[in-house]
């Protein structure tokens, strides 16, 4: 093989290989996370000065539009359905790796649990390894959070094996536009909840005794612990709001005190629900999520103790986007408040 | 392993870069290397014996032959390696393949004559891979050497690596010694042109396979297993999609073949020629799964009637073969129908193995023998009458239209026969067509079987299939596309690559693409 | 034997297998130039060139002859051995 057959082969496999990455992002399913995950990607460099982690509940509570409209904070979330506590460290490295955020907030909740049921549940391990961009990182968390189950790995790897019959997303513009997985996501990664009446309203939790939660967690907990701290950057660990069954407030307790004893931050919203104000009447869409006003008594109560403990500034640059998810923020306020008018009237009646 | 499989292409990339950079010398042993070890994969180490032994049989019948000499008396002895190798191997074939067949027939007969007796236990054993094709292979070097065609191989290993070779032995095609094995033995040096020449065909393969098979599987697996349920003119559409279904996924097997072992240098026999093309069902068999056809002419056909007995047919039916019997065989034929009766009755043999050698079972005794036969036997004595038939048909529309016709007809005839190939048993076979006549417009229709989306992909398909298969009688395509310019056959290469990806049945929630060949 | 009488012999052969006076073969002449022969009369014409020549073709020749001239060297061949 002489060097110009040489060359164009290479040139060839290269344009193959470029197509075949933008067309697998392209055709991977579409929904928030996707939308969140690639809005992420298209945050200029080391902007965000708050990262989130954790599950569903982050995304529904937390509100980086308001964050920002009311407090000058960029703040982002790479949360998605039902993570698994595996998946948190590698997600942190895929965040340092664009942002140098002064603070990483990390949700409990699903140290909660047991992390063997979820061992199989291969579609919400994807929707971790199928919103991360092509590196060595994802073919850690991907190894990461296949370990131990007997899930095919090629198809984790090459996900258009598994999404190639999403042929529509070719066709659609929203999804064009996220050939490299940049594309930027107006609410800023937040999902507003529309639902808004749970029956059982609770109670503040109190102080109770711990209870230990599964080993097995107990041990990813404090690798996270470990590691977050050596690489030297704040973190707090938070339990989001959430309904106080099967000991989950002792649990939570447990939690908090490693993480105290390590010396790092510590909040569990389910304690401050005075002085947030938060009715889970009106507040919580089903139980497990906080709805539009639930996110906006959290967001503010957060971002208050994140301002009062660690020393965050008023960003200005790049406004323009941040001003329009805040814009946003408030217009699901407006919609939220009008519904609940008219849910009282017919439940009243 | 599956060759549409992952694991596939990495065994043919690591397999063929190794191939290049290996000294010549011992090119020949890695592809033997490269047999073994991918026929591991497919199932039972213990299945290996059946190759090996195989061929053993076949390598000493070989060097028998070749010691015994020439002459008067060497014959015998010729004939008797002969006889060892061909046997040796069709033994092992029968145990694997045809022991049911009694058990079947035995089974068939109690049931369609609701006699009460208990149905025997069919014998359940496992098959080497490709057992049907290489075991041809292995007899017909045995009788090319009896036949004075070749010589013996001296090198067991290298009769191994032609028996096991591991594109052909998937799915065939057929090989014959002595078209193969130089070829298989020379070292080749790296053509960058071969290599990607082989690359597309593979795609080009996978693109019926997993594209336009697995796709028309759709519609006819449901309808196939249950005739009763659909609508008659569903019923015939599953049908005539088989005949489609089974070339992609048969022809489609064949071209990742044959690509795979063009990036070896290596070029295998074709196996089809744009069948659907023929005028007649006879010109269709020249044209589909060409090598069987070569092998049963060569060794079963033309030896049949090279033997005493049918040379002097004609002869004796000309003069009538015995008071006894009936008509003209006792008063004798015209010198033209004995002919004619001697060629069929070898070709009633022939066509009985054909079907026979797709499988123990009557379906595929009728449906890929027998039936065929008589469609051959009404073409060549209806000629008359088909002259007639044809004679209005003048100029060019007329003709145009006449060749229309007669690959339509072509086509309806071979759907037919293909319903007993792809139904569960001979009755099932017949049960399906006496519903297409009576089902009527009772039962589930098309619609249910289908998706907007994959009818679309799928008509789309088809179309570029055509247009590629029409386009190959009038040139070679790969080499049209290699003479654009740059920009143009990149485009072409990468709406291949990504037209399987995209289209492609493949991943999780889709059946392994089957290939229907491959049990055999 | 010379060629042309061998040429002579071998046209009333083809002429009667194929039942048709006018043919007339010459060493190119190949299957795609006689209409009815095809691979089921190739066999009964190949026995009746036998029968008249007296020769014995080997299943390799059989099958391998290309055209009407290599049929011919086997014969002169053989009949001069």
């Amino acid at each position: 093989m002489n060097r110009r057959t040489f060359l164009r082969s290479v040139v060839f496999l290269s344009i193959l290989a470029l197509l075949l990455t933008m067309v697998s992002y392209i055709v991977r399913t579409n929904g928030s996370v996707k939308n969140r995950f690639a809005g992420f990607y298209a945050e200029p460099k080391d902007s965000i000065q708050v990262m989130f982690f954790g599950s569903s509940c982050v995304s529904r509570s937390i509100a980086p539009g308001y964050i920002w409209g009311e407090y000058g904070i960029k703040s982002y979330a790479l949360s998605s359905n039902s993570q698994r506590t595996m998946a948190i460290k590698p997600l942190i490295e895929e965040a340092l790796k664009y942002q140098s955020p002064e603070v990483l907030v990390i949700d409990t909740r699903v140290f909660l649990y047991d992390d063997a049921p979820l061992l199989e549940d291969e579609a919400h391990m994807r929707e971790v390894t199928d919103n991360m961009v092509y590196s060595v990182n994802r073919i850690k968390a991907i190894n990461r959070l296949t370990e131990g189950t007997d899930i095919d790995k090629p198809a984790m790897y090459m996900d258009i094996i598994k999404y190639h019959s999403n042929i529509g997303m070719l066709f659609e513009a929203s999804e064009l536009k996220k050939a490299f997985y940049r594309s930027k996501d107006p609410e800023k990664g937040f999902e507003p909840e529309d639902d808004y009446f749970h029956n059982n309203a609770y109670d503040q939790w109190g102080k109770v005794n711990t209870i230990p939660i599964n080993p097995r967690q107990e041990e990813i907990l404090r690798e996270l612990i470990a590691f977050v701290k050596s690489m030297d950057i704040d973190t707090v660990f938070l339990t989001s709001v959430t309904l106080p069954e099967e000991e989950f407030e002792g649990k939570a307790a447990y939690i908090g005190d490693i993480v105290q004893k390590e010396g790092l931050g510590y909040v569990n919203l389910n304690e401050h629900y005075e002085e947030m104000e938060f009715d889970c009447m009106t507040d919580v869409s089903d139980g497990v999520h906080c709805n539009t006003f639930g996110a906006y008594k959290c967001s503010d109560y957060l971002t208050r103790y994140l301002i009062d403990n660690y020393d965050l500034k008023k960003e200005t640059e790049d406004s323009e986007d941040w001003d329009e998810a805040y814009e946003l923020f408030m217009k699901h306020m407006k919609d939220s408040e009008d519904n609940l008018e008219v849910f009282c009237k017919e439940r009243d009646s | 392993m599956g060759i549409t499989s992952l694991y596939y292409f990495c065994l043919l990339a690591v397999g063929i870069s190794i191939y290049y950079i290996i000294p010549k010398k011992c090119r020949w042993v890695w592809i033997l290397v490269l047999s073994v070890g991918y026929f591991l994969t497919t199932g039972s180490a213990l299945l290996l014996l059946f190759p090996v032994l195989q061929t053993g049989a076949a390598y000493l019948s070989g060097i028998g032959m070749d010691k015994a000499g020439d002459g008067e008396e060497a014959q015998n002895s010729k004939k008797g390696w002969m006889l060892t190798g061909v046997t040796g191997n069709l033994i092992c074939l029968v145990i694997c393949k045809y022991l049911n067949f009694g058990l079947y027939t035995y089974n068939g007969f109690i049931d369609l004559f609701n006699i009460d007796a208990q149905p025997l236990d069919i014998i359940r054993i496992a098959v080497p891979i490709g057992m049907s094709f290489y075991t041809l292979s292995l007899i017909g070097y045995v009788l090319d050497i009896y036949y004075g065609g070749i010589e013996a191989e001296r090198d067991p290993l290298r009769l191994l690596t032609y028996s096991m070779y591991f594109p052909a032995i998937v799915s065939g095609p057929i090989l014959r010694y002595g078209d193969i094995g130089k070829s298989l033995f020379e070292g080749h040096s790296y053509d960058h042109k071969q290599i990607t020449f082989g690359l597309q065909r593979i795609f080009w393969g996978c693109f019926k396979v997993l594209v336009i098979s697995s796709r028309l599987n759709g519609i006819t697996a449901p309808v196939f297993g249950n005739s009763g349920e659909y609508s008659s003119l569903t019923l015939m559409l599953a049908a005539l999609a088989f005949v489609m279904e089974l070339y992609t996924n048969f022809s489609g097997s064949i071209d990742i073949i044959m690509g795979a072992s063009e990036c070896l240098g290596i070029k295998l026999p074709e196996n089809f020629n744009s069948p659907f093309l023929s005028k007649s069902v006879q010109e269709f068999w020249r044209r589909w799964h060409i090598t069987l056809g070569d092998w049963v002419k060569v060794f079963i056909f033309y030896p049949l009637l090279r033997t005493e007995y049918f040379r002097e047919l004609p002869a004796r039916l000309k003069k009538g073969l015995s008071d006894k019997l009936p008509g003209r065989l006792s008063t004798g034929f015209s010198k033209k129908t004995a002919k004619t009766v001697t060629t069929f009755t070898a070709m009633f043999i022939l066509w009985l193995s054909v079907g026979l050698w797709h499988g123990g079972s009557w379906k595929y005794l009728v449906g890929s023998g027998i039936l065929h036969w008589f469609y051959i036997l009404l073409e060549e004595t209806g000629e008359p009458l088909w002259s007639k038939l044809r004679a209005p048909f003048k100029g060019r529309v007329g003709a145009f239209v006449l060749r229309v016709w007669q690959s339509v007809r072509t086509y309806l005839l071979i759907s037919i026969a293909f319903v007993f190939f792809n139904s569960g048993s001979l009755r099932a076979g017949f049960s399906m067509l006496a519903d297409m006549i009576a089902n009527g417009s009772e039962g589930m229709n098309a619609s249910a079987l289908i998706a907007g989306k994959d009818a679309v992909i799928l008509i789309f398909s088809l179309l570029i299939l055509s247009a590629v298969d029409l386009a190959h009688t009038l040139t070679d395509v790969r080499e049209w596309i290699a003479a654009r310019p740059l920009p143009v056959r990149w485009i072409i290469y990468y709406a291949l690559i990504f037209m399987v990806i995209l289209l492609g049945n493949y991943g999780p929630g889709y059946d392994a693409a089957e290939f229907i060949y491959r049990g055999f | 034997m010379t060629k042309e009488e061998l040429y002579e012999r071998l046209n009333e052969v083809f002429r009667d297998v194929f039942d048709d006076e006018d043919i007339v073969v010459t060493a190119t002449t190949t299957s795609d130039d006689i209409e009815d022969w095809d691979s089921l009369e190739h066999i009964n014409l190949v026995n009746a060139v036998e029968k008249e020549f007296g020769v014995k073709f080997t299943m390799a020749q059989v099958t391998g002859m290309k055209d009407v001239g290599e049929m011919v060297d086997i014969i002169l061949a053989t009949k001069n051995q």
